[in-house]
């Protein structure tokens, strides 16, 4: 079977410790994650709650767990995706998301992998958030201008719509 | 086999003119992208160059398809493997009050290590455009490490 991974490297402003807090308070996820809420237990095990905003409760709780574990290194945690059940049947198990954070000077090098994908997860239409290829790099954009700028970037649900 | 292919989209809080000039203007982009010039008149048909300070060319090719400030596709090689050709499209879109940019690498050559070097290179670079263009000053990362 053909084996599908995004992976994406972002350079940021910032230490490791922040970056850390970032990716994993729940409080700061809604602010750069479109309003998504992303809340951990940050221990092997621990429970991982991805909570749609209001008005976008279809998404459902991509309630997953963490597989690894490593402050201000490495996080792992299982991607349990609620509203597309179809695809969930396909897959075997869970797909997984790794955050590496590697310190470089004065910046930290976010490395996202995400794994056990299937094509399905990967939209070929570029100008939509659908579609594992189209959401991460939005997400990661605005976690950059947050912690750099103090502000997030603000986009809508789905661009798709948006005039040409 | 699948030839690779990268690429690599960023949000960027600026214009689309912003966007364009810091890609292909030498004093913006000596500011974000380890010091070094891109170095062309960007027409159709014209030779661009990649440039390190002391004016050694790294990177040269031909301008493919230049649509200020939307669209610029250019060859891309090493000066002394010019066979070893690929090629780079710079989609820049306004989505909002910003800018979707999108680079891809792509059409190397069989055989070609271009691909591996730039697979490290795009995204510190392109990490590096978006804090130039949204706090004014690009990431000092550019260790030769």
């Amino acid at each position: 079977m053909e084996k599908v991974e995004f992976v994406y490297a972002a350079f940021i402003r910032t230490t490791p410790e922040k970056l850390w807090q970032a990716l994993t308070s729940g409080d700061f996820s809604e602010k750069y994650w479109f309003g998504f809420r992303f809340e951990v237990e940050l221990k092997l095990g621990g429970k991982v709650r991805i909570i749609p905003p209001k008005g976008m409760e279809e998404h459902g709780d991509h309630a997953g767990e963490v597989l690894a574990c490593e402050p201000y290194r490495k996080l792992t945690y299982t991607w349990n995706v609620k509203d597309q059940p179809e695809l969930a049947k396909k897959r075997d198990g869970l797909s997984r998301v790794t955050y590496e954070l590697t310190p470089m000077g004065q910046h930290v090098k976010l490395r996202l992998i995400h794994e056990n994908l299937l094509p399905e997860d990967v939209e070929k239409n570029p100008n939509t958030f659908k579609g594992i290829n189209n959401g991460w790099p939005a997400v990661i954009s605005s976690l950059k201008s947050l912690l750099e700028t103090g502000e997030a970037i603000a986009l809508a649900p789905d661009c798709s719509s948006n005039p040409k | 086999m699948q030839k690779p292919k990268l690429v690599y989209t960023t949000y960027i809080r600026s214009t689309p003119k912003k966007t364009w000039d810091a890609i292909t203007k030498p004093e913006f982009t000596r500011q974000y992208w380890g010091g070094m010039v891109n170095v062309s008149d960007w027409k159709k048909g014209s030779t661009w160059q990649h440039l390190a300070k002391d004016d050694d060319a790294w990177i040269t090719g031909k301008v493919l398809e230049s649509a200020a400030t939307s669209r610029l596709v250019v060859t891309w090689a090493d000066p002394d493997k010019l066979k070893d050709e690929s090629r780079v499209t710079f989609e820049i879109e306004a989505v909002e009050d910003m800018v979707c940019l999108t680079v891809t690498h792509g059409s190397f050559k069989t055989g070609s290590k271009m691909a591996g070097k730039v697979a490290r290179g795009w995204p510190l670079v392109l990490s590096s455009l978006k804090t130039f263009l949204e706090t004014g000053t690009g990431l000092n990362a550019f260790c030769r490490s």
